[in-house]
C-alpha cells in the first residue's frame, strides 16, 4: 500500500479545508531528512479526537500521582469525578500512617448561584474545610472551564488562604479545559505552578553521592516502583519522581539532586529548563522502557558521574537483569517475530515502546502522538523554528533567574567538560529519527483516520488507549492500551520488559479471533472481509 | 427518621456524574444518531473513557472543541464545523446537541444555532435543553429522550401501540424488556434502546456507528402511539418525554415504579395485558412462579439482612422495593443526585420495611459517615462503592452503572422477573460467600 493511495482513502474525503489542515500532520518517515509536521495545533471540531482537555492534563497527568496533596476541583462535579482515582494512581505510603489522598475526590460541585455570584467564596469554604479534616501539608486547586470565564481568582485565594494557615502550602492552577490545544498545556501549568510554589522550599539533602531526579516518570502499572529498585541496586538515590509514587517532600527538595533524567519529555521538560536555570542542574534524556534503552540510560547516569565504582555496580547490575531480559525474549520471540506494530498514544510512550516492539523482532509500522509538539517528533532542534501561535501564548512563560545562593556552578562545569566528551545533554533528537524509513508518522490521528489505517495496514497489535480499544478490537486486532497498560505492567525496566514481551506475545497469537466465523455457517455473521482473516483461517479449515 | 448528614461545602467522592454524560447514552440508543459535546474536547474524552470502561464497546461521541477565542465570543462556528465534519465521516440521520458547563456559563443559545444548521448537514439537527451543574447524568439521559421526542420532525404514519421510556438499565434489561413488551404487542418502542449499539457483537469489520437503536420512524412517530410507560415517576415533568408526549399530543401516559422485583414487574405486565387485551403468555408466568419459589427457597438467608443502597433515585427505588419484598431491610436508601421527593419516592416503592435513612444528593464521604456505628450486611451499586464497602468490611453487590471493576456490567439483568432472579441469586451468593469465608470451619454445605 503506498501512501498516496492511503491517502486517498484516508485523508483526501475530508472536505478540503480539513484535508489541507490533516494533510500536514500524516506523512512517510525518512530519518535521514526528517520533513517538518504539524503538531500541537487545535483538533478540527467534530473530528473524534483522542485528545483530552487543560484540566485532565494537569490534575490527572501531572499532580495526579502525588499522594499528599489534597486536590480540589473547583467547578462542577464531572470533571473532580472523571479525574478521580483512574489509572495511574499506583503509589506507596512510606508508612500505613502517612498521608494518602488519592483515594478522595473532592468538588466544590458548583451551582448556578455560584456561577452567577462567583465561587470564590465556596472555594475558600472547601479549603478551609480541607484544611480542618486533614491538616495536610498542601492543598491544590483546579480550575474547570466555567471559572476563567466568570472570573474567580484562584490564585488571590489560594495565597490568602496560605496566609491564613502558615502551615500549609495553597496554590492554584488556571487549567481551564478551553485553554490549549490539548492536555499539553495542562503539563506545562502544572510544571510552572510546581516550580514556583514547590521546588526548593527544602534545602535538606543526604549525604549520598549520586543524586539524580527523574522527570516524566507517571508510575503507571507500578513503573516508578521497578525503576526506584533498579537504582537503588545500582547505588543511585531518587530524590524526586515526577510525579510518579511521589510526596510532595520529594519536589521541595528535588533542586538538590545533581542530574535530572528525563522520561516524558513532553509533560515535563519545563520543570527541568527551569531547574537548570536556576540550580544548575543539568538535563538528559533517558528511556526505561525496553531492555536495551535501559541498559543504556543506566550507562548514562554512570558516565555522567565518573565514578569507577558506580560505573562497575551499574555493569554489574546490567548483566544480571539483562540475562532475564535476554532469556525471555529467546523465548518469546519466535511468536513475535516479523509481527507488525502501531503506536499512537501520549507524548512520549508511541516513541519509547517502539524499542520494546523491536526487541521482539516486531516492526513499527506507525506512530504519532496524541499532545505532542513538533519538537518531540522532529527534536528540539527545530525548537527555534515552532511558531508560538495563540494556543500557546496563553500559558505563561515564567521569567526565571539564576539563584545567586543555591546554584552549582560546578554541576555547570562538568557538564561542559562531558559534552566535550560527546555526552548529550538538553537535547531530545525526537521520534522520527528512530524510525524507520517509510514507515507513517501521524500526529493526533482521528478515529476516522485510525480506522481506515487499521483496515488498509492489519497490523498484528495497534496501541493506543481505551477510547481506540474496543473499536480495533470489533476489527479482529487486538489493542494494547499504553495509557493505563490494560491494567496491568510493570513494563520499565527489565522487568517490566519481561512482562511486556510477554504479554504482546500472548496478544498476537490469540485465537479468538479464529472464532469469529462459525465453523457451520457457509457464510460469516458478518462480512466476509473481516481484518483479523488471516488468524481465522487455521481453526476451522 | 432521617438523620441528617453533616453539611459539608466540598463535594467528596461523588455518587454522580454530569449531565452531558446521561445524553451521550441515551443517544447510544438512537438508530444511526451521533452526539456532540458542545464545550472543551475533554467532556467527550472523559466521558467516552467513563463509559467504555463500563461496556466496554466503541463510543464515538464528538466535541465542538472549545478554544480561549470561542469560550469567549460563542461556540458558533465550532459546532458548525462540528456538525460538519459529523456528517461527512459518520452520515447520521440525527445529531444531537448537548451543552457542557462552558457553553451554559456563556449562554450559547443552542436551540437557535441548531435550527440554522440546514445547509451544513443533510441530518437532523436536535440540542438537548437541559442544566449542566444542577443536575446529574439521569437528568442528562432524560432531558436528551425528552427533546429529541419533542424536537425531531413528526411523522404521520401510526407505527407502534406503546413507547416504552426506560431508566438507564443496562443493555440486558433493554432486550428483556423488548421482549416482554413484544409478548403483548406486535409493535412498540423502547427508547433509548443500546441494547445493540453498547453490547454489540464482534464485527470483523469497523462499522462507524453501531448497528441498532430505537428507530428514527418510531421517535418520530412516538405522538400517534395508543400510550406511553415511563419508569420514573418522581422525576421533574419538564425532562419527561411522555409528560410531553401527554400534554402535547394526549398520549395517555403510566408513569409506572422501575420494574426492578416483583411489584414493579407486576405493575408493567398488568397494564401491558389490560392494554392489549392479551393474556399473560405463559413463559412469563412461569418465570413469575420459579421466581416466587425461588424467594420462598432462599428466604432463610435474605430475611432480617441490613442492606446498603446507593445511586441514582430510580435505581436506588427499584433495588430498595426488591430487597424490602425479600426480607432485606434497605437500611439506607442514598439517591446520589439531587433528586426532590425522593424520600416519598422511596417510602411509596416500600410496603414491609422501613429505612433509617432516606437522601438525595449523598457522596461517599456522607455515607460513609451514615454508616458509621451500625452494622450493615451488604451493600448494593456500582463499583464506586467498592472503597467504602473495603474499608468496612462488608460485602459489595455491584450492580447498576457504572462497574468499573469487573467484566459484565452490560449483561447484568436487573427488570423483570428474570432480572429479580438474578439479583437474588447474587445476593444470597454473595451473603453466602461471606458467612463462609468468615468461618474458621471450611464448610462446604450452607
Amino acid at each position: 500500500m503506498s501512501f498516496e493511495k492511503l491517502d486517498d482513502t484516508m485523508m483526501k474525503t475530508y472536505p478540503t479545508k480539513v484535508y489541507r489542515k490533516r494533510k500536514k500532520a500524516a506523512m512517510v518517515n525518512d530519518p535521514g531528512e526528517v520533513k517538518e509536521i504539524q503538531a500541537n495545533v487545535r483538533t478540527i471540531p467534530g473530528i473524534i479526537t483522542q485528545r483530552g482537555c487543560t484540566y485532565a492534563g494537569c490534575k490527572g497527568v501531572v499532580l495526579g500521582p502525588t499522594r499528599d496533596i489534597v486536590n480540589i476541583t473547583h467547578g462542577p462535579i464531572g470533571c473532580g469525578f472523571y479525574s478521580w482515582l483512574t489509572r495511574r494512581n499506583q503509589t506507596r505510603p512510606e508508612n500505613e500512617t502517612a498521608e494518602n489522598f488519592m483515594t478522595y475526590c473532592f468538588s466544590t460541585d458548583m451551582q448556578d448561584s455560584n456561577i452567577v455570584f462567583g465561587g470564590e467564596t465556596l472555594l475558600k469554604d472547601a479549603i478551609q474545610e480541607a484544611y480542618d479534616l486533614f491538616h495536610p501539608k498542601a492543598i491544590a486547586i483546579f480550575s474547570t472551564c466555567p471559572v476563567g470565564l466568570i472570573g474567580d481568582d484562584v490564585h488571590a485565594v489560594a495565597r490568602e488562604m496560605k496566609a491564613k494557615f502558615g502551615d500549609c502550602n495553597v496554590f492554584g492552577f488556571s487549567c481551564e479545559g478551553y485553554k490549549g490545544v490539548s492536555q499539553s498545556a495542562g503539563h506545562h501549568i502544572a510544571n510552572n505552578q510546581i516550580f514556583k510554589h514547590v521546588i526548593g522550599s527544602d534545602d535538606s539533602r543526604s549525604d549520598s553521592k549520586f543524586r539524580v531526579n527523574l522527570l516524566g516518570e507517571y508510575n503507571i502499572g507500578g513503573d516508578a516502583f521497578v525503576l526506584e529498585e533498579l537504582f537503588e541496586k545500582c547505588g543511585i538515590e531518587l530524590v524526586a519522581t515526577f510525579s510518579g509514587n511521589s510526596s510532595i517532600d520529594h519536589f521541595a527538595n528535588a533542586h538538590t539532586a545533581d542530574l535530572n533524567l528525563i522520561m516524558c519529555h513532553r509533560s515535563i521538560n519545563y520543570v527541568a529548563e527551569m531547574m537548570e536555570v536556576k540550580f544548575g542542574i543539568p538535563w538528559t534524556k533517558v528511556n526505561f522502557i525496553g531492555a536495551g534503552q535501559s541498559a543504556k540510560s543506566l550507562r548514562k547516569v554512570g558516565a555522567y558521574f565518573e565514578d569507577p565504582r558506580l560505573i562497575a555496580r551499574i555493569e554489574e547490575v546490567i548483566a544480571e537483569e539483562m540475562l532475564k531480559t535476554d532469556e525471555a525474549a529467546a523465548e518469546y520471540r519466535p511468536g513475535t517475530e516479523g509481527k507488525t506494530a502501531m503506536l499512537f498514544v501520549g507524548g512520549s510512550r508511541a516513541h519509547h515502546y517502539q524499542d520494546l516492539f523491536a526487541e521482539l523482532g516486531m516492526k513499527t509500522l506507525a506512530a504519532g502522538y496524541e499532545f505532542a509538539h513538533r519538537d518531540d517528533y522532529e527534536g528540539r532542534r527545530v525548537l527555534p523554528s515552532i511558531k508560538v501561535d495563540a494556543d500557546s501564548r496563553n500559558i505563561e512563560e515564567l521569567h526565571i533567574e539564576k539563584d545567586p545562593g543555591r546554584y552549582s556552578q560546578a554541576l555547570q562545569d562538568r557538564k561542559a567538560a562531558l559534552m566535550e566528551k560527546g555526552m548529550e545533554f538538553s537535547d531530545y533528537e525526537g521520534m522520527m529519527a528512530q524510525m524507520e524509513k517509510g514507515a507513517l508518522v501521524i500526529d493526533d490521528i482521528s478515529h476516522y483516520e485510525m480506522e481506515k489505517l487499521v483496515e488498509v495496514y492489519k497490523p498484528d497489535v495497534f496501541c493506543a488507549g481505551i477510547k481506540e480499544k474496543y473499536a480495533v478490537q470489533k476489527m479482529g486486532i487486538p489493542l494494547k492500551q499504553l495509557h493505563s497498560y490494560d491494567y496491568g505492567g510493570p513494563y520499565a525496566g527489565f522487568d517490566g520488559a519481561v512482562n511486556f514481551y510477554k504479554e504482546i506475545e500472548r496478544m498476537v497469537n490469540t485465537n479468538v479471533w479464529g472464532l469469529i466465523k462459525a465453523p457451520w455457517s457457509n457464510q460469516s455473521a458478518m462480512s466476509a472481509k473481516y481484518a483479523g482473516g488471516k488468524h481465522a483461517v487455521a481453526s476451522h479449515t | 427518621m432521617n438523620k441528617k448528614t453533616p453539611d459539608y461545602v466540598s463535594t467528596s467522592n461523588p455518587c454522580k456524574v454530569c449531565s452531558p454524560l446521561g445524553v451521550s447514552l441515551a443517544v447510544k440508543g438512537l438508530e444511526n444518531a451521533m452526539s456532540i459535546m458542545h464545550g472543551s474536547q475533554g467532556c467527550a474524552t472523559y466521558i467516552r473513557r467513563y463509559m467504555i470502561s463500563h461496556f466496554k464497546e466503541p463510543l464515538d461521541i464528538a466535541s465542538s472543541s472549545f478554544d480561549e477565542r470561542s469560550a469567549v465570543f460563542g461556540g458558533k462556528r465550532n459546532l458548525r464545523a462540528a456538525i460538519e465534519n459529523v456528517s461527512l465521516k459518520y452520515d447520521p440521520e440525527l445529531i444531537v446537541v448537548a451543552p457542557t458547563c462552558l457553553s451554559e456559563t456563556i449562554g450559547d443559545d443552542l436551540r437557535a444555532y441548531c435550527r440554522n444548521f440546514d445547509s451544513t448537514t443533510s441530518a437532523e439537527v436536535l440540542s438537548v435543553s437541559m442544566p449542566t451543574y444542577t443536575s446529574a447524568h439521569l437528568v442528562g439521559f432524560y432531558g436528551a429522550v425528552r427533546s429529541v421526542v419533542a424536537g425531531k420532525e413528526k411523522g404521520d404514519e401510526k407505527r407502534q401501540a406503546v413507547n416504552i421510556f426506560p431508566s438507564m438499565v443496562s443493555p440486558a434489561d433493554l432486550r428483556y424488556l423488548k421482549e416482554i413488551v413484544g409478548s403483548f404487542f406486535d409493535k412498540s418502542m423502547v427508547m433509548p434502546d443500546y441494547s445493540e449499539t453498547l453490547d454489540g457483537e464482534i464485527w470483523g469489520e469497523y462499522i462507524p456507528i453501531a448497528p441498532g437503536g430505537t428507530p428514527q420512524k418510531d421517535i418520530a412517530s412516538a405522538h400517534k402511539a395508543d400510550f406511553s410507560i415511563s419508569f420514573s415517576p418522581y422525576t421533574k415533568e419538564d425532562i419527561s418525554a411522555a409528560c410531553w408526549l401527554e400534554e402535547e399530543y394526549g398520549v395517555e401516559h403510566f408513569d409506572l415504579l422501575p420494574p426492578i422485583g416483583i411489584r414493579g414487574t407486576d405493575e408493567l405486565i398488568d397494564v401491558l395485558s389490560q392494554k392489549s387485551g392479551r393474556d399473560v403468555p405463559r413463559n412469563l408466568v412461569r418465570e413469575r412462579a420459579r421466581l416466587i419459589d425461588a424467594l420462598a427457597d432462599s428466604h432463610k438467608y435474605t430475611f432480617g439482612k441490613r442492606a446498603v443502597v446507593y445511586g441514582d433515585g430510580d435505581f436506588v427505588a427499584g433495588i430498595a422495593s426488591f430487597l424490602d419484598e425479600i426480607g432485606i431491610v434497605p437500611v439506607i436508601c442514598a439517591c446520589g443526585t439531587p433528586f426532590p421527593r425522593f424520600e416519598e419516592y422511596l417510602k411509596n416503592s416500600l410496603e414491609e420495611t422501613e429505612p433509617e435513612y432516606i437522601g438525595a444528593d449523598v457522596d461517599f464521604r456522607d455515607l460513609e459517615e451514615l454508616m458509621e456505628g451500625k452494622e450493615y450486611d451488604f451493600m448494593i451499586g456500582s463499583s464506586k462503592g467498592y472503597p467504602l464497602s473495603r474499608k468496612r468490611g462488608i460485602p459489595l453487590v455491584r450492580c447498576g452503572f457504572p462497574i468499573h471493576d469487573r467484566i459484565g456490567g452490560p449483561r447484568f439483568l436487573h427488570v423483570g422477573y428474570e432480572g429479580a432472579l438474578n439479583l437474588l441469586d447474587t445476593i444470597v451468593n454473595t451473603l453466602l460467600t461471606k458467612k463462609q469465608d468468615d468461618s474458621t470451619v471450611g464448610y462446604s454445605y450452607l
